[in-house]
């Protein structure tokens, strides 16, 4: 800070004393940087395909913040006098700051920040999970159970998908490895090759570590805590709950999409929607989301579960369309503007299955 | 005060700081601490849940960077003429006073009419509070900006109706300048918003 005119400060005792060499030229100058940086910040932003095409996606993120950061520092110490004035007011304001970013850093610790992630990714993949559709990892509660994924795994660097692993389990509990359906133990490895995620109902926490386990025991016949099996045992996947889900029942197997409707039209309403189920799940777990509240499986989250026998707004295609078309109180959205007729007869296909076949099955 | 730091004054320093005048001066940067806290809180909700909206709106859909550039641009030549006010009234130079504070009260507006078009244009696309998790954390966030910026404005045009009530006097220099701080603290606070709702979204 130079010190320019010093011109009629005197006659202020104060301002004379805190700040001398605060002319107005000087404000001009931090001003025009301040919207300089501004326009440099927008530049990166609109033009990172054209000028900073050099840079990459971590380059520009680390840029902008570097760059706010700037902008921040600039205006706390020369427009709001920070660094001429008395230091008990730094002192306060920095122990202010470093709560506030304590508590950024803490919050993107615990959680996944996705902006961080996206700087690491290549673009084509972003575009690719964005086109396909996010809730495949279970979005809301996903991010545990992800660190198994592929679409999370894209979005999330490893140093960040390291923090979220839980330790190893040192025992390996009988139960969870009789969880695998006997008809589903398919070729050894191929957990990450099933596309479907380890949804666990009760244990939906243990996240891909335990899985992980019983992937290395399947394979070196040990138990991770080094205890050996009697004799390794045969390969373990898991169960894919989405591919299995409208034929879960023995009776419909023969073909999954129409039987399951008609069964599910016989006990729940009079009449078959005439949709295809299957496009149904799709858009279920994908598209429109409705996996968020009512589950991966329909088996109920925040929503209602879906595969009981028990209908609110009753459990006959036009029930269910009108529900899906024009919500209902309590939270169910209205699903009329976003997806096609087409859409909606599917998805009144899908769930009447979900509800035949809780039924059935009980 | 002196007691609270009684190690870091200097002698010339200590005189001010013993008079009531700079504990309101210490009372808004502890506030400002605070309010650091609090804005934290809301980007830390808003960039956890960044990503995470199972329907649209997404933030790529409808925010609009050139526009926001803009309005941010706005606001830190707002912060600008605070500072020329605050230098006019110090100098004693009511004039010049009443012509910047009405600048800041001005282009606050300005920022204040930016961001009413931005929700309304939102909410036309379908963004509600209700809408999605982007909804509720980003109009939660920019809201309450939003109010700083209200209240600032509001506190601002007081101080310019008061020089015309009664004289101003080199005390009221300081309560210029707590005002100042207030609206310096909003000016840097969206520096923040800015970078990580509007510009981050777009890498």
């Amino acid at each position: 800070m130079a010190k320019k005119t010093a011109n009629d400060h005197a006659d202020d005792h104060e301002a004379a004393h805190k700040h001398e060499g605060s002319s107005i030229g000087f404000y001009i100058f931090i001003a025009l940087v301040l919207g300089a940086i501004t326009y440099v910040e927008f530049a990166l932003v609109e033009y990172q395909t054209t000028w900073f095409s050099a840079l990459s996606s971590g380059a520009i993120l680390f840029w902008l913040i570097a760059l706010s950061v700037v902008k921040f520092i600039m205006v706390v110490m020369f427009f709001m006098h920070l660094q001429q004035d008395d230091r008990t007011f730094t002192g306060f304001f920095t122990s202010g700051m470093v709560i506030a970013v304590g508590t950024l850093f803490a919050l993107s610790a615990l959680f996944t920040v996705r902006s961080l992630g996206v700087a690491q990714t290549p673009q084509e993949e972003i575009a690719k999970v964005r086109q396909e559709g996010l809730p495949e990892a279970g979005d809301d509660e996903g991010h545990a159970e992800a660190a198994e994924g592929h679409a999370e795994e894209t979005l999330v660097p490893s140093s960040l998908t390291h923090r979220f692993e839980y330790p190893t389990p040192k025992v390996l509990n009988e139960d969870i490895i009789n969880l695998t359906p006997p008809g589903q133990i398919i070729a050894g490895g191929s957990v990450q090759d099933s596309g479907g995620y380890p949804v666990m109902q009760d244990a939906a926490t243990a996240g891909g570590s335990i899985f992980e386990v019983l992937r290395e025991s399947s394979e070196s016949g040990q138990i991770a805590g080094g205890i050996p099996l009697a004799s390794p045992p045969p390969p373990i996947t898991l169960p894919d709950p989405f591919a299995q889900q409208p034929a879960q029942p023995p009776a419909q197997q023969g073909q999954p999409g129409q039987e399951a409707v008609q069964a599910a039209g016989a006990q729940g309403g009079d009449e078959s929607s005439g949709g295809d189920p299957a496009a149904g799940e799709a858009l279920f777990v994908g598209a429109l989301g409705c996996a968020g509240c009512h589950g991966q499986d329909g088996g109920g989250g925040i929503g209602p579960n879906l595969t009981d026998a028990e209908w609110i707004y009753g459990g006959d295609a036009a029930s269910i369309s009108e529900t899906l078309h024009n919500g209902r109180p309590g939270g169910m959205p209205a699903f009329g503007g976003q997806a096609s007729e087409e859409e909606i007869v599917d998805l009144v296909a899908y769930v009447q299955s979900l509800g035949g076949q809780g039924a059935s099955g009980e | 005060v002196s007691s609270l730091a009684p190690g870091h004054a200097p002698a010339e320093h200590a005189e001010h700081r013993s008079t009531p005048l700079a504990d309101r001066k210490l009372l808004m940067w502890i506030f400002l601490a605070s309010d650091c806290m609090f804005f934290a809180a809301l980007i830390g909700t808003y960039l956890v849940y960044n990503g995470r909206s199972l329907v649209g709106p997404y933030p790529t859909d409808i925010l609009d960077i050139p526009l926001t550039t803009v309005s941010t641009f706005v606001l830190l030549m707002s912060s600008f003429l605070m500072v020329l006010a605050l230098h006019a009234i110090r100098l004693n130079d009511i004039p010049k006073f009443r012509l910047w504070t009405l600048g800041v009260a001005f282009f606050g507006s300005i920022f204040l009419g930016f961001q009413v078009y931005e929700f309304r244009h939102f909410v036309h696309e379908g963004l509600t509070l209700q809408q999605n998790l982007f909804g509720s954390t980003f109009f939660t966030l920019t809201g309450t900006h939003g109010v700083h910026v209200t209240i600032g404005v509001l506190w601002l045009l007081s101080l310019l109706i008061l020089s015309y009530v009664r004289p101003m006097s080199s005390q009221d220099a300081l309560s210029v300048e707590i005002a100042g701080l207030y609206w310096h603290f909003v000016d840097i606070v969206w520096i923040i918003i800015f970078t990580a709702v509007y510009l981050v979204e777009f890498i």
